[in-house]
């Protein structure tokens, strides 16, 4: 029973698992797919092990040739592509895609593409692919991932087999990050609760000093939050956003490495490296957003705590190495005090989303919160 | 990872392999050289996913294995050396030191396991082809191929193997062009492949100092050998339209003319076949008449003395597809057979050469 494959990572998704498992051994799988689910629920991994249980000659062991050169993304016969323009697929993308299917494959039967964020398929390069996703050759599968149906052109969704993923259960990506770095389960929580639940980006986190330096700040002025004057909170928006801008510096290392890495490998030809440097700019700048999101989920999170220990179930609380200010907290903020404050979280959220400066939305949600939680106790 | 190789050779050995580097970002290890060092040989691969590219060379190998190192930048290290042995030899697992004289470079490598496989092929599916014979086949339908991507089939090029008998075949759907050779040996099995137009046309290039190059149809790819070096190409799928039924047998006019002289006429007249005019071809007793009119620019025609049979007929073409039908073949006559102005024209060798250039008419 304890047969092992390549299915065996997809934690949280059994109902996914059961249904491609199914249909690759039942040789029932089709032509295009749309794998729609929140991040972190596994799409992309979910791809590359259908591929494999396509590909490899025992349906997916984990460990053949095949799978390994898979999961490595070295396999030539599944390519795996994302959006090359500043939001979008390039129409040139989709040309390569369509002129590749039409090419017999290089080692296997089959030929896969995974397409990662299809909602940034525009109506120009979502027309060339049309034809090729209501009818491709019959040795190629396309795999399309998105993470919300809504935001797909209706004429690439319309073509595809939906496979919807479930949003993973706090419980379980805990006991998910545990397995798969040794992360304490205190720890896993802070940092899931600081991404916005998605796995990958939480163990991010909490490999990064700064990222997490950053979210103590933002405990610390939170606590102090009702005792601080107006030039105090406007110091520490400021504060917060400059340490949101710290782990930049981590990135661009890293980006730097690469950048030299492929000049050692591809030239000095300017052309070339255009694409890298293109991408580099686009991961700097949703980095930075992400960051910002960061300090957002901290903030609604340790509300959530407060009210979840003023409620009785402190057991609930996430930043529990927070867990004596929060406790302090619900001791003196009132329930419509942090439905208030909880608004101030959303709304910040909101700006950001609308483009509004991220200092100013921070500076706006601090305020707020302070407003929400030092108003008088009302008489209820 | 061991060994000691001439300068030149590997220099001439990295521009054939270069050839097939990719400047796809996404897959690095694409832009890589495979090099292994077996016996006393070293053998370098390269490929972009469509065409892939061995060569082998004669080296001094002290300790073999294989490594993948950066294509490009390989080629202009050993393009700068002095003319003397080269020494690589793996420094560490991801490093390979270059040696050369005095000089000495480390360059980065990236593991062999990464690096796509060369297909495997069956022997009853291979053949040998003098490479002069391969080079004219290719010649004579090349200009048929089509360009455009949005019929992926007709970008390549049929090659069906009966036999002794290796006929090739290319339309882009206004023109078809079908050209015969023998082989030297039988192939034992019956084989019908489609071939990239681009990459088939490469082979001649660079197989032009072999005599003879060896064909084999694996599952998903044709592999080409010829001297040191094998080039291998994916198929492409799909079905080819069936030429045959496209060709018709005979026909009401038939007409014999020297190939070069009609090249020379059409290509005249066809000075005066501007913004898509017609170039029309009439055939009346023992003469063929070539004319075209533009509109505010003028006409033109020209009277070839030809041997004829049948009816007379008035039928028009497309002037620059009638000109490279003609200047793809070498014969000295070529058999011109129509029936109606409103069915294909077509283009015969007289002798065995082989050749067949069907062209759509248009309206006169
Ligand atoms: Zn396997």
């Amino acid at each position: 029973m304890t047969h092992r494959d390549v299915w065996d990572g997809l934690v949280g998704q059994d109902k996914v698992v059961s249904f491609l498992r199914k249909s690759s051994t039942e040789g029932t799988t089709t032509h295009a797919y749309l794998f729609v689910g929140p991040p972190g629920s596994g799409k992309r991994s979910a791809a590359r092990a259908l591929a494999c249980a396509l590909l490899c000659e025992d349906g997916g062991c984990g460990t053949c040739s095949v799978c390994t050169r898979i999961k490595r993304g070295s396999y030539p016969d599944v390519r795996v592509y994302e959006p090359e323009g500043a939001a979008t697929y390039m129409v040139e993308q989709a040309r390569e895609i369509i002129h590749d299917t039409n090419l017999s494959p290089v080692e296997g039967p089959l030929k896969i593409y995974i397409l990662d964020r299809a909602e940034a398929f525009n109506p120009a390069a979502a027309n060339a692919l049309l034809k090729t996703l209501e009818e491709p050759p019959d040795d190629v599968v396309l795999i399309l991932l998105t993470i919300s149906w809504e935001s797909v052109l209706p004429t690439i969704a319309s073509r595809c087999q939906v496979v919807r993923f479930a949003p993973v259960s706090p419980s379980t990506a805990v006991a998910l990050m545990a397995e798969r770095s040794g992360v304490g389960p205190d720890d896993a929580m802070a940092a899931l609760a600081a991404s916005g639940g998605v796995i990958p980006r939480a163990l991010d986190f909490i490999s990064s000093p700064v990222r997490r330096a950053a979210r103590g700040r933002l405990l610390g002025v939170l606590r102090d939050l009702p005792v601080m004057d107006g030039r105090d909170v406007l110091e520490a928006a400021r504060e917060l956003l400059t340490s949101v801008k710290a782990p930049l510096d981590e990135v661009r290392v890293r980006q730097e490495a690469e950048l030299r890495e492929r000049v050692e490998f591809l030239g000095k030809t300017a052309g070339s490296l255009k694409p890298i440097e293109d991408r580099h700019k686009r991961e700097l700048s949703a980095r930075e957003r992400e960051g910002i999101g960061e300090l957002v989920n901290v903030a609604g999170s340790w509300l959530r705590d407060v009210a979840a220990t003023a409620a009785g179930a402190p057991e609930l609380v996430a930043n529990r190495d927070a867990a004596d200010d929060i406790a302090a907290a619900a001791s003196c903020i009132g329930d419509r005090q942090l439905a208030r404050a909880a608004n101030a979280v959303s709304e910040a959220r909101r700006r950001i989303s609308y483009n509004v400066s991220p200092q100013l939305a921070i500076e706006a949600m601090l305020f707020d919160i302070q407003e929400a939680i030092t108003c008088p106790r009302s008489w209820e | 990872m061991r060994l000691s190789i001439a300068r030149g050779e590997l220099l001439d050995s990295l521009n054939v392999v270069t050839k097939a580097l990719s400047s796809r970002t996404t897959l690095p290890i694409l832009s890589g050289i495979l090099i292994s060092a077996v016996g006393d040989s070293v053998i370098l691969q390269s490929t972009d996913l469509e065409i892939s590219i061995k060569h082998t060379i004669g080296a001094g190998v002290e300790e073999s294995g294989s490594v993948v190192m950066p294509g490009r930048l390989l080629a202009e290290v050993v393009r700068s050396l002095p003319e003397a042995a080269v020494h690589l030899e793996t420094s560490s697992f991801d490093q390979v030191k270059v040696t050369c004289g005095t000089s000495s470079f480390v360059l980065r490598s990236l593991s062999p396991d990464d690096f796509p496989k060369f297909p495997e092929v069956s022997p009853g599916r291979k053949m040998v082809i003098p490479t002069a014979t391969l080079t004219s086949l290719v010649r004579r339908v090349s200009r048929a191929v089509s360009r455009d991507e949005a019929r992926p089939i007709l970008t390549g090029i049929l090659m069906v193997i009966e036999g002794t008998v290796l006929r090739v075949v290319a339309t882009d759907s206004y023109r078809l062009a079908i050209a015969e050779a023998e082989l030297p040996e039988p192939v034992e099995e019956r084989i019908e492949v489609v071939v990239p137009g681009k990459a088939l046309e490469e082979i001649p290039k660079l197989a032009g100092g072999a005599e003879t190059v060896s064909m084999g149809i694996a599952d998903n790819q044709i592999i080409f050998e010829f001297g040191s070096s094998v080039y291998v190409t994916r198929r492409i799928e799909g079905a080819f339209p069936n030429y045959r039924q496209l060709v018709p047998q005979d026909g009401e006019t038939k007409v014999t003319v020297s190939r070069a002289d009609l090249e020379g006429a059409a290509k005249r007249v066809s000075l005066l076949a501007q913004h898509n005019a017609p170039l029309r071809v009439k055939v009346s007793d023992s003469t063929l008449t070539l004319s075209a009119q533009t509109q505010d620019v003028g006409e033109a025609s020209e009277d070839l003395m030809v041997a004829t049979e049948g009816e007379p007929i008035e039928i028009a073409f497309n002037h620059a597809f009638l000109v490279d039908g003609l200047a793809s073949s070498d014969e000295e006559n070529l058999a011109f057979v129509a029936s109606s102005p409103l069915k294909p024209g077509v283009f015969r060798s007289t002798t065995g050469e082989g050749f067949t250039y069907l062209i759509m008419p248009v309206r006169p």
